[in-house]
């Protein structure tokens, strides 16, 4: 018997997801994350690229001491007398900017890619991929790290050297989903209806090829953020002028052995927030969404 | 006959299914029984509780489903209450179940002899070469043409019907008493349907092992089996002999069911349908299950129906049974 | 047939083959003397059908027979490998344009599984209103009425427009995808196993529904079933299909009662029926030959019980044995 309330599929999932306790309390402990990031200059105590802001002789200083100027530095100083605390703010969002804004254009560019080659099929599917076991045959990091050698240092750059290292995964999946859906019959109703192809591919296809691309989503926008830690980590993800947590932690690295652990400690605790949240979030959605255990 | 002599007596059997939306009352008071070499037919559409009520006798419910009341008597012995261990023994060996879909029961990746020498094995101190042989007699024994070659093979090697053909000499290997049969061919063609209900029901009478085919397909029904049980809302509407329950169905359902199927008889009027849907297993009415979609139904049916016998041998679970079937 | 008027559609010595395409390894492995060849699937092999305006002609025959493919092709999924299809007397295959596209709207078809025959993620109202919309077929300011009106000769509540598949039982979506078929107003429909997937008296409801439907808007239908009953009761005329080939065609009472191909006796002397008790049920023998590869002469040959030495070499065309009853054998 059809149910009494108009349920949409999104309401389904929502009840699905919230079936996990563990994955609830991820998803607002994320949201609680990207509020702090997106409100960061707002929240923090200083700005810590405002050199005025800044004293030297409260360099390294452990967290909650007091500063020549009389502030609480919650988190301690770094090497530069900069407050700990407004560094990671800062750092958070810059590193949640780049890892959704490369995770989200990669899904875009390899989903399309991926369904054009499952819709047109041929030759330009196996040139799409081609191109994709090519990218997939060399490690993220690699190519983000070639590309920023050629590209030099900046925000765009290192989406783009992401962007480029995560495409293919999407466009993978993308197709392989793609083909199994197209044989479905729905598929070949709305092609006796004789509807033109391409609002078969975006109204029909596309809609129900998204679930496993959103799972992957998720996990590799934390993947996004940790590699574009790692290489700032290294000195050549963003420029020193953006210091990204990855920097953070490299600035640190020096001091750890000798007993100021914290300049490394705290930015690495708030990379390690988000990315486990992600990661407990996107489990469930991945047992949300998958087509089998559909009712 | 009394008890001990039946293969297996069903009483009072209730499965539920203790979801978060609510208790599921999928089997519900489910009781009957089967003399050994004989054949029953578990006749039911979906939702009616034919597959849970097969998979309880074997304890095979998953969660959230449970067995929380009636008993399971299987040559004497109660079943419900067994451990998993006891009732490992048992499956398999004197309980067997064929289900439909069949990968269900093979392993794709195993070739056949690999699983029957294990089903063999896992039962019987026997030596390997004598498993081998008698692997290759069943296979030969449900009609599979060069069964020394044929072990060899992997599932997917093997037609759809072959496949069940496999499922069944796997079934037969240990000799079971009882052999529980899911729709095994609902899925087939017709030719090999026929082909499969050939192999099983010469077996059965061969070996005097205790049958039961759930299905909806009321003409298979028809031609296989010696006792029928109807079954609706998780109960049995009707039961007794096959004739009698196609000739001379009492249960409205079961004569709404039998009219419903269509046939040359059939040509070009409009088919009978029985008004209305299968109720939610969820929240029943009280009384009859079957109260909205009967045209006999009055005041009465409002409180639950209990089994009675107007004819010997055929039992009804209703108020307005069709007597005047029986003149 | 047996009126003057021409046919609706006429299958002429449609043929669909298979070709699994060798990869490109395979292409250079074949270049240097491997003995790989493109394996080949003859689905239907040069079928000849004519089906007149308001007739039910059902389609029966086992899996791998090839109706499926047969349905598809009419439908316009699949393109024939050879032979051609008329419509209202009118090549499909060389029609263009504007043409084409309302010869494919006339030309309908529905599907087995109800689960997988909508789109899951589309309301009701747009399942069955997209088309007919975007086909400028009815106005905007007209869908809604014409969506109820449709919706409750399916037997559907109309209020039902602003729901999603998964609320509906598989067979309330059934008559979702009848109506989505029919509101597109076709001539022709093609019914591949539509009540198969169902439970008995959800199947009468579907199948009286159609019926009514069928002669409400004058309808003519390829009924596709393994079901011999169902068959028996909505067609008018019955085609019997074996791996590829129509081996035999009559009216279907005169087949019922009187099968002259092997094949179709046996497979009405299978068929369970209520009249046939605790039988000994006994089989044709042997299995299905695979498709991919046939017998050759007639496909039948090693499981009939008349088979003489001319079937194992000449492949038996379909002739009219008697009035209106054409049959593929050599032992007629």
């Amino acid at each position: 018997m059809a149910s009494a309330i108009a349920e949409t599929p999104f309401h389904r999932h929502v009840s699905d997801f919230m079936e996990s306790k563990v994955a609830v309390c991820s998803f607002f402990v994320l949201c609680l994350v990207i509020t702090i990031a997106l409100f960061g200059p707002w929240l923090s105590p200083q700005n810590p690229y405002d050199l005025a802001q800044i004293n030297i002789l409260d360099a390294k200083l452990p967290p909650g001491s007091e500063g020549i100027s009389g502030r609480t530095y919650w988190l301690g100083t770094d090497a530069q007398g900069r407050d700990l605390l407004s560094a990671i703010l800062y750092g958070l969002r810059i590193s949640l900017v780049v890892g959704v804004t490369s995770g989200s254009l990669a899904l875009a560019v390899g989903a399309l890619l991926g369904i054009i080659g499952a819709q047109v099929g041929g030759k330009v599917d196996a040139l799409i991929m081609r191109t994709v076991d090519l990218f997939l045959g060399f490690p993220s990091f690699l190519i983000a790290l070639i590309l920023l050698a050629v590209l030099g240092r900046g925000v765009e750059k290192v989406i783009i050297a992401l962007l480029m290292s995560q495409w293919a995964n999407f466009a993978r999946i993308a197709r392989g989903t793609a083909v199994v859906e197209r044989e479905k019959e729905y598929i070949d109703a709305v092609r006796c209806l004789a509807l033109p192809r391409r609002r078969i591919v975006f109204r029909h296809l596309l809609p129900n090829c998204l679930p496993p691309l959103i799972v992957v989503a998720t996990v590799n926008v934390a993947f996004a953020i940790t590699l574009e830690a790692s290489l700032s980590f290294l000195g050549v993800g963003l420029p020193i002028t953006e210091p990204s947590l990855g920097l953070l932690i490299s600035n640190g690295y020096e001091y750890i052995l000798s007993g100021k652990y914290w300049i490394s400690f705290f930015p690495g605790l708030a990379l390690l927030i988000p990315i486990a949240s992600i990661n407990l979030v996107a489990d469930q959605l991945r047992n949300v969404l998958n087509p089998r255990l559909q009712r | 006959m009394s008890v001990q002599d039946k293969t297996l007596v069903v009483e009072d059997l209730k499965t539920y299914f203790f979801t978060k939306v609510g208790t599921v009352k999928a089997v519900d008071g489910v009781s009957f029984s089967i003399a050994p070499g004989k054949i029953m037919g578990l006749v039911g559409e979906s939702g009616s509780g034919k597959s849970v009520t097969g998979l309880s006798i074997v304890a095979l419910v998953d969660e959230p489903g449970k067995v929380v009341a009636g008993r399971i008597i299987f040559r004497g012995q109660d079943l419900v209450g067994l451990s998993e261990e006891q009732m490992r023994q048992i499956r398999g060996v004197n309980i067997s179940m064929i289900f439909q879909d069949v990968m269900m029961t093979l392993n794709p990746v195993l070739r056949i002899d690999t699983q029957m020498i294990e089903a063999l094995k896992a039962h019987n101190k026997i030596a390997h070469h004598k498993a081998v042989e008698l692997a290759a007699t069943a296979l030969y024994q449900v009609g599979i043409p060069s069964p020394m070659e044929r072990l060899k093979a992997y599932p997917h090697q093997f037609s759809g019907g072959m496949r069940q053909r496999v499922v069944i000499a796997i079934a037969m290997l240990n000799e079971p008493e009882l052999i529980i049969a899911d729709e095994p061919t609902t899925a087939l063609d017709v030719t090999i349907q026929a082909q499969i209900l050939y192999e099983t029901q010469k077996l059965c009478r061969e070996r005097g092992t205790a049958l039961i085919w759930i299905t909806h397909d009321l003409t298979v029904i028809a031609g296989l089996a010696d006792y029928v049980c109807v079954m609706y809302a998780g109960k049995i509407v009707e039961q007794g002999g096959v004739n009698e329950i196609l000739d001379r169905p009492l249960h409205p359902y079961t004569v709404g069911l039998i009219r419903s199927v269509p046939s040359r008889h059939t040509r070009g009027q409009p088919l009978y349908q029985i008004p209305g849907m299968a109720p939610s297993l969820l929240n029943l009415p009280p009384g009859c299950a079957f109260y909205e979609r009967c045209a006999r139904a009055d005041q009465a049916c409002l409180e639950e129906p209990y089994d009675t016998e107007p004819v010997e041998g055929h039992i009804v679970n209703c108020f307005h049974p069709h007597v005047e079937s029986y003149p | 047939m047996n009126t003057g008027e021409r046919p609706l559609i006429e299958l002429q010595r449609i043929s669909k083959r298979f070709v699994k395409e060798l990869d490109f390894s395979a292409k250079i492995a074949r270049k240097f003397g491997a003995s790989v060849s493109e394996r080949t699937l003859p689905a239907v092999d040069r079928v000849d059908l004519s089906i007149s305006r308001g007739e039910v002609v059902g389609l029966v025959g086992e899996s791998g027979c090839g109706k499926s493919t047969l349905g598809r092709m009419i439908a316009g999924l699949l393109t024939p490998s050879e032979g051609s299809i008329f419509f209202e007397e009118k090549d499909l295959s060389q029609l263009k344009g504007r043409e084409a596209k309302e010869a494919a709207l006339k030309i309908q078809m529905i599907f087995q599984d109800p689960f997988a025959s909508l789109n899951p993620r589309m309301r009701v109202r747009e399942i069955i209103g997209e088309a007919p919309k975007i086909h400028g077929l009815i106005k905007p300011s007209e869908l809604d009425e014409f969506l109820d009106d449709l919706m409750r000769r399916c037997g559907l509540d109309p209020s039902y427009k602003f729901r999603y598949p998964h609320q509906f039982s598989g067979g309330q979506r059934q008559r979702i995808a009848i109506a989505r078929a029919l509101a597109v107003r076709p001539k022709f429909i093609v019914c591949d196993e539509v009540v198969s997937a169902l439970d008995v008296s959800i199947q009468a409801q579907i199948l009286n529904l159609f019926m009514g439907l069928q002669s409400d808007f004058g309808l003519t239908t390829l009924f596709i079933s393994h079901n011999l009953g169902v068959v028996e009761h909505v067609s008018d005329r019955v085609a019997i299909m074996y791996l590829g080939r129509l081996v035999e065609l009559a009216e279907t009472e005169e087949l019922f009662d009187n099968p002259l191909h092997p094949y179709t006796q046996g497979l009405l002397r299978e068929i369970p029926s209520f009249d046939k008790r605790r039988i000994e049920f006994a089989a044709i023998k042997g299995e299905i030959a695979s498709p991919l590869n046939p017998p050759p002469g007639c496909h039948f040959h090693p499981r009939c019980p008349v088979v003489n030495d001319y079937c194992r070499s000449k492949q038996p065309v379909l002739e009219e044995v008697k009035a209106n009853h054409f049959v593929a054998c050599h032992s007629q």
